[in-house]
């Protein structure tokens, strides 16, 4: 997902991502829209392939025990 | 006399010594705002009645000896994401224009319990995030210093009402910088508390592990006041911290000998939307934190855009999992910026998600370990002065110019204090990052800053 897309690909890829979410771009909003999510795809290309497995998300938790603070 | 540049504390002191009354900094507070917010935009909703009816209990309280402490009797306003019970809170958004809470917020609750006196709400980007714009139900809050700048955003209201001298204090929220934003660009103090001390609820979510509230102030001590009334555990709030609190205004006036700051200036210098005359600023205030007595290094951190494609990712990923439904259906009730930047969470992967949740565990670290050397961090809080509203910037895109995400994705209590004038006769402020849970020494850094900088004799739009 992290690739360089040419933009015609990009724009499709957006296109299938939109229609799988529900979401219909008005035509003239489209423009915009693709921009930012090219912008957002230079983005994330920062996050992808940075980790090893051994690196956790911050969302990992601990449980205390019942009646602990 | 004239009650618009007393600060919390004198407010509180003169309303102690019956010099004036509650219902008198009330009345003064309307009259300002009937007279300059019609072309400042800063205000969705004038709460009049509540207003005196809150300084009329002030001040029967206060004769009959009931003290509620500092905030009491003193005049704030609410963003306009915070919930108000029997007043209307519209997120600025045409998809909750006839939303009307049956309970506060949190927050709300607090400083009516404090005493304080309801204003009204405030304008915001839509939803916290989308703007500023012309395509929804109110228009967007202007830049006092000039009207034709925006803001900065979210919570641009916030910043317009403190800097043009309606209220001292009103209340905003920060999830990528939306706090410290609109204080750097309106020339106001703006403090995001660190994460969990505060509690969020009844407060419009934008993006629920990146919000955090707080206070838009004429200065600090205003800011330390308001947050000992704010901060406290929430056993409801599922981020709610269960730590202790400090008297912030403790250490207030201590000074910065002996202290040590990290600057991160990479994070500035090799941007490009950098403008020499902010990097001279930062320079100025920290030679002068040095002459005071501060050891003020430069440091190494990440990568500033690897702060802010997590950031990103996740405020989008959250944001899109809140507002799907509507999305899906009422897509055009949106603004148009808003809808933009909300369509691109449908765009995120799970793999993208989790990537950005590793990042921030890596980057948390490594600021953890920087404030261990450090007793507090200083950059800049935007790149540049406020930009005109025909030459917006997106403050979601990898070249935003607000530079206080990495603080949201670490939740570190960091605070935008103003210094001075740009040749623009725009503000610029720097930003002050402490350890988890230290707001104190966030405030005893930034009460130092605005001293040394010269900001106390700065005047204000209005006066």
């Amino acid at each position: 997902m992290a690739d360089t897309l040419s933009p015609d690909a990009l724009a499709a890829d957006f296109d299938c991502l939109m229609a799988r979410a529900g979401i219909t771009v008005p035509p003239q909003r489209r423009a915009t829209a693709l921009a930012a999510y090219a912008d957002l795809r230079g983005q994330i290309a920062l996050l992808h392939g940075r980790y090893g497995p051994a690196a956790e998300p911050a969302n990992v938790f601990s449980l205390l025990p019942t009646g602990a603070k | 006399m004239d009650t618009q540049d007393l600060s919390i504390a004198d407010m509180g002191r003169l309303l102690r010594a019956g010099t004036v009354t509650a219902e008198a900094l009330a009345r003064d507070a309307l009259a300002r705002i009937s007279s300059r917010d019609g072309a400042l935009n800063a205000f969705l909703l004038v709460t009049e009645e509540r207003a005196l009816a809150d300084a009329q209990r002030a001040d029967s309280e206060l004769k009959a000896g009931h003290d509620r402490g500092p905030f009491h009797g003193i005049p704030y306003a609410l963003k306009d994401i915070y919930d108000t019970a029997g007043i209307r809170t519209t997120c600025h958004s045409k998809l909750r224009i006839d939303n009307v809470p049956k309970e506060d917020s949190v927050a709300a609750a607090r400083l009516r319990e404090a005493g304080g006196v309801l204003l009204g709400k405030l304008a915001t980007h839509e939803f916290a995030i989308g703007g500023p714009s012309f395509d929804l139900p109110f228009p967007p809050a202007r830049n006092p210093w000039n009207p034709q700048h925006v803001t900065g955003g979210s919570s641009s209201g916030s910043g317009t009402a403190v800097a043009s001298r309606m209220v001292r204090m009103a209340m905003g929220s920060d999830t990528g910088g939306s706090i410290r934003g609109p204080a750097a660009w309106c020339g106001t103090v703006g403090i995001k508390p660190t994460y969990g001390r505060v509690s969020r609820r009844g407060v419009f979510p934008l993006s629920w592990t990146l919000d955090h509230i707080g206070p838009l102030t004429r200065n600090v001590e205003d800011a330390a006041i308001t947050l000992q009334v704010l901060a406290g555990h929430d056993p409801l709030d599922p981020a709610s911290a269960n730590v202790p609190i400090p008297t912030y205004r403790a250490d207030l006036d201590k000074g910065v000998a002996g202290l040590r700051i990290g600057v991160p200036r990479a994070f500035f210098a090799t941007a490009q939307a950098t403008t020499k005359e902010v990097v001279t600023e930062l320079d100025r205030i920290a030679a002068a934190l040095r002459a005071a007595g501060a050891v003020v290094e430069d440091i190494e951190l990440p990568d500033y855009a690897l702060f802010a494609a997590a950031g990103r990712v996740i405020m989008m990923s959250e944001a899109f999992a809140i507002h799907e439904v509507d999305m899906r259906a009422r897509l055009l009730d949106y603004g148009e910026i808003t809808a933009g930047r909300f369509i691109l969470g449908a765009a995120i992967t799970a793999a993208d998600f989790i990537h950005a949740l590793r990042a921030r565990r890596e980057l948390t670290d490594a600021v953890n370990a920087a404030l261990s050397r450090y007793d507090a961090l200083l950059t800049l809080s935007a790149l540049d002065t406020a930009p005109r509203f025909d030459q917006p910037t997106d403050a979601m895109s990898a070249a935003s110019p607000i530079q206080t995400i990495p603080f949201n994705v670490t939740g570190h209590p960091a605070m935008s204090v103003p210094t001075g004038l740009a040749k623009n006769g725009l503000p610029i402020g720097v930003q002050i990052i402490g350890r988890p849970f230290d707001e104190a020494m966030v405030f005893r850094v930034g009460r130092s800053v605005e001293k040394l900088s010269g900001w106390e004799s700065v005047s204000l739009p209005g006066g």
